[in-house]
């Protein structure tokens, strides 16, 4: 007969919510830092190749 | 006639929705609009969006189902979830937001091909089919646990309604509404869970008088059942949660009606960052879902699985349960009408007007658009009354999906990916997983021994490999363009 429990599930549970919250906080502090156009500035590496092969990109 | 306070509460809910939904409408002035919300999502509604996508039917009754069966090594599910949601948000979502596009399958003609494109549309409309049965059926065990009718054909009434109300309503009265069913879900579940475990279980008499998980450990050990495997996080075994990490790992960043809300954020800051949040959101959703599916094994309260949460829902407190019926039943109503209309607009835009007819005007599409719901619905409420697993088949869908994933992954991040090995892993994980789930023509799994996410992210990422390998570059390769975007 249990009169108190905290079951392994909770407290694993529990863990990882904390990862996830430090993951975000961290995550949020790293994306702000980055200059507005950054994202310029990161390539794809198949447009790259495509680029490079002088493949026709299709233009959105 | 005494009608339950749930049912009502139920009623009016849907009205209000409906209601909100007309109100939207009247901000809807473009294709864009409707698709992407014009761009300009704001951090909160992104990722609230993205979770309550996540706390439809799957997560919710699909979640309670398993812990009724096999206990609180459902926790795994978010937990996959919620990695495949930082996954897609860190490594993806600034390249699909970049380039502004719609879909995934779009994604991948702007990385690979024509084919592979088609071959992703094809896979899509296969996966939102099936999609389509399992939440009908979600809907249907709802509806029956709440009215007392047969599951089967509440599965099938449910469908057929669906149906009716999206080619009467249209996409739009219930696109809008997801921050209104997060907030009722997000209230209505936590609520019940509070209310289940301090003020029902101390009830039960095998509890022993106590409430939390020692009045549920001590009900279940007086059911003859396992209380520590059950409440242990390691129930399920390990096939199952390397299962559930490679569905939710690679199923997110391809998940269409998921990520959608992500393309239409403001800018690509806010894409990154929402669904990191909404991981946050989703994490402790199947503690509460699959304790109260515990709680009905415990009390007894039915001998149907599937009918577990509704069954908790109807038995506590009626305001409390009634507010998680009727935000579960708008979960599932914006779920259905989502990848009904998904599949429906894939079919006309894509494999009719963009490759087939390439002259079809506007207004024969919406007609061809509502064949295609009126096919896939009515189909697809055939199909709920085989009653599938919820969540046993969902993780097909998701398995099948994890193709398109690793054909995004391998072209963004491998100079040598190809798109002939983007076409092929996807054949292959379509006709292979197939198979595989359907024991056509043997029974593999008996012989295997794998999660079928696992299954299908082999084949798939060894084809993709391989064919990579193999296959020479040639200036011809992704050269063609579709008619209606060949500018």
């Amino acid at each position: 007969m249990y009169t108190y429990l905290f079951p392994a599930f909770l407290k694993l549970d529990l863990i990882i919510w904390g990862i996830l919250i430090a993951v975000f906080v961290l995550s949020t502090w790293y994306i702000n830092r980055l200059p507005v156009d950054a994202i310029v500035k990161s390539k794809a590496q198949a447009i790259e190749n495509k680029k490079r092969l002088g493949i026709k990109i299709y233009k959105i | 006639m005494n009608i339950p306070i749930q049912i009502i509460i139920l009623i009016v809910y849907f009205t209000l929705i409906i209601f909100l939904g007309i109100l939207a409408m009247k901000k809807v002035k473009g294709s864009e609009d409707l698709l992407v919300a014009g761009r300009n999502l704001g951090m909160m509604y992104v990722s609230v969006s993205i979770a309550a996508e996540y706390m439809g039917g799957l997560g919710t009754i699909g979640t309670a189902e398993v812990a009724f069966n096999q206990g609180m090594g459902v926790i795994w599910y978010h937990i996959a979830s919620a990695c495949g949601l930082i996954f897609f948000g860190l490594g993806f979502a600034h390249y699909y937001r970049k380039y502004n596009v719609i879909t995934v399958p779009e994604y991948l003609y702007f990385l690979y091909d024509i084919k592979t494109w088609k071959a992703a549309s094809v896979l899509n409309v296969f996966a939102y089919w099936i999609f389509t049965i399992i939440q009908m059926t979600a809907m249907g065990s709802l509806v029956a646990s709440v009215t007392g009718f047969d599951l089967r054909w509440s599965a099938f009434i449910c469908g057929i309604g669906m149906t009716i109300y999206l080619l009467a309503a249209g996409m739009w009265s219930v696109a809008f509404t997801s921050v209104a069913f997060m907030i009722t879900i997000g209230t209505g579940i936590p609520l019940a869970f509070w209310w289940v475990m301090n003020r029902e279980i101390p009830l039960l008499v095998s509890s022993g008088g106590f409430s939390g998980f020692a009045g549920l450990a001590n009900a279940l050990t007086a059911a003859g059942l396992n209380a520590e495997h059950l409440l242990s996080p390691y129930s399920l075994g390990a096939m199952a949660i390397i299962g559930y990490f490679l569905g939710g790992v690679l199923g997110i960043p391809a998940a269409q009606a998921t990520i959608n809300f992500s393309f239409g954020a403001r800018n690509w800051k806010v894409a990154r960052l929402a669904p990191v949040l909404a991981a946050i959101l989703v994490l402790p959703l199947s503690i509460w879902t699959g304790s109260m599916g515990l709680f009905a094994r415990a009390a007894d309260l039915t001998a149907n699985p599937k009918l577990a949460l509704g069954a908790t829902l109807m038995h506590i407190n009626p305001i409390i349960g009634g507010i998680g019926v009727a935000g579960i039943f708008a979960a599932l109503v914006s779920t259905v009408a989502g990848i009904l209309f998904g599949a429906a607009s894939i079919m006309s835009k894509d494999v009719w007007q963009r490759w087939l007819h390439p002259g079809t005007d506007d207004k024969y599409l919406a007609k061809w658009t509502r064949l295609w719901i009126l096919i896939i619905g009515v189909s697809s409420a055939f199909g709920a009354m085989s009653l599938p697993k919820i969540l046993h088949q969902a993780y097909f869908v998701y398995s099948i999906r994890s193709a398109l994933m690793i054909a995004v992954a391998f072209g963004l991040w491998w100079k040598a990916a190809h798109p002939n090995a983007a076409y092929w892993s996807m054949v292959v994980a379509l006709v292979g997983g197939t198979m595989y789930q359907f024991n056509i023509p043997i029974n593999f799994q008996s012989f295997f021994h794998l999660h079928i996410a696992v299954w299908c992210g082999l084949l798939s990422f060894i084809t993709f490999i391989i064919i990579s390998l193999f296959s020479k570059w040639t200036s011809q390769t992704a050269s063609e363009l579709p008619p209606a975007a060949s500018k």
